[in-house]
């Protein structure tokens, strides 16, 4: 998206509600380049619809359950204070 | 869910007064998330898991003069309950930080004496940490915005300085039946530690961006 603090994404549901995305929250969601496969492969079947302003819609992304735990651990995590 | 399970927090509602807050600062409280009866049932858990508590292998690690090393690390130990918890504010998670994060893991981490927590950043496990106090009672957390970028060596460094003020940073503290959302991975954070009796301990829930 353009440098321009005004410009936001607005895309519409079903019911035709409005969703304002601001450019700060677009770049906020940015995926790290490395992670496109694992999107791509969430998507499962796509259709590229082109949008504006060089933006396309790619597809919901719905997770699985695996997915949503995929980080996750029950071994303990804590800060502590180490000798160098 | 059994019928003595007390309720978990509902589908937390974030406002955007608290979406702005967490972007512009790097934390914020989230108040009321839940009852006094869940807080009570964690308090409970929290009590009954410090026997089980160790030292965890992983998590932060400041690198501090060996004058500065602590008596005694934080035990930390996990629960089923916070386990719940941390799995309901997912989507509280999410709504605040505008990003699809996960969970990592929740712990309670326990304090015994003393609350002292010294200057770090959370792991990347910890893209989102929500912090609160499961019993007891602990100072406030002081977060560093003028340290972002820091190293965990040079934050160790300023912990071995004698000339760091350790009352110095934004102080914050957790609120009741809620808790303090932390850009943990970013934002430095210690508590100076003051004389606390008795046993005292902490959650964190940590959530991760999973792209």
């Amino acid at each position: 998206m353009p440098e321009d603090a005004s410009q936001a994404l607005v895309i519409a549901d079903a019911e035709n509600n409005y969703y304002v995305l601001p450019r700060e929250v677009v770049e906020m969601a940015r995926a790290a380049p490395e992670a496109r496969a694992v999107i791509e492969e969430h998507l499962g079947a796509q259709g590229r619809v082109p949008l504006a302003d060089g933006y396309t819609f790619v597809g919901v992304l719905r997770l699985r359950a695996e997915g949503e735990m995929t980080h996750y651990t029950t071994e303990a995590s804590w800060p502590v204070a180490t000798a160098p | 869910m059994a019928a003595a399970d007390p309720p978990l927090p509902l589908r937390a509602t974030v406002t955007r007064a608290q979406q702005r807050a967490f972007a512009a600062q790097g934390y914020v409280p989230l108040a009321g998330l839940w009852g006094r009866a869940l807080a009570e049932a964690v308090a409970e858990e929290g009590r009954r898991r410090h026997a089980v508590a160790e030292v965890p292998r992983g998590g932060p690690r400041t690198p501090v003069p060996a004058r500065r090393v602590p008596r005694r690390a934080t035990p930390a130990a996990s629960g089923p309950l916070l386990a719940r918890v941390h799995l309901a504010l997912v989507g509280a998670a999410r709504a605040l930080t505008g990003r699809l994060l996960v969970p990592t893991f929740a712990a309670y981490g326990y304090y015994e004496g003393d609350d002292e927590v010294f200057l770090h950043v959370d792991t990347e496990q910890c893209d989102l940490t929500l912090l609160t106090v499961a019993f007891g009672e602990v100072g406030p957390l002081h977060v560093h915005p003028g340290l972002i970028g820091s190293t965990m060596e040079r934050l160790g460094e300023l912990e071995g300085d004698p000339g760091w003020d350790r009352t110095g940073g934004i102080r914050v503290t957790y609120p009741d039946t809620g808790v303090t959302a932390l850009n943990g991975h970013v934002l430095p954070h210690h508590r100076p530690g003051s004389p606390r009796p008795g046993l005292h301990a902490v959650a964190a829930l940590c959530y991760r961006s999973l792209f």
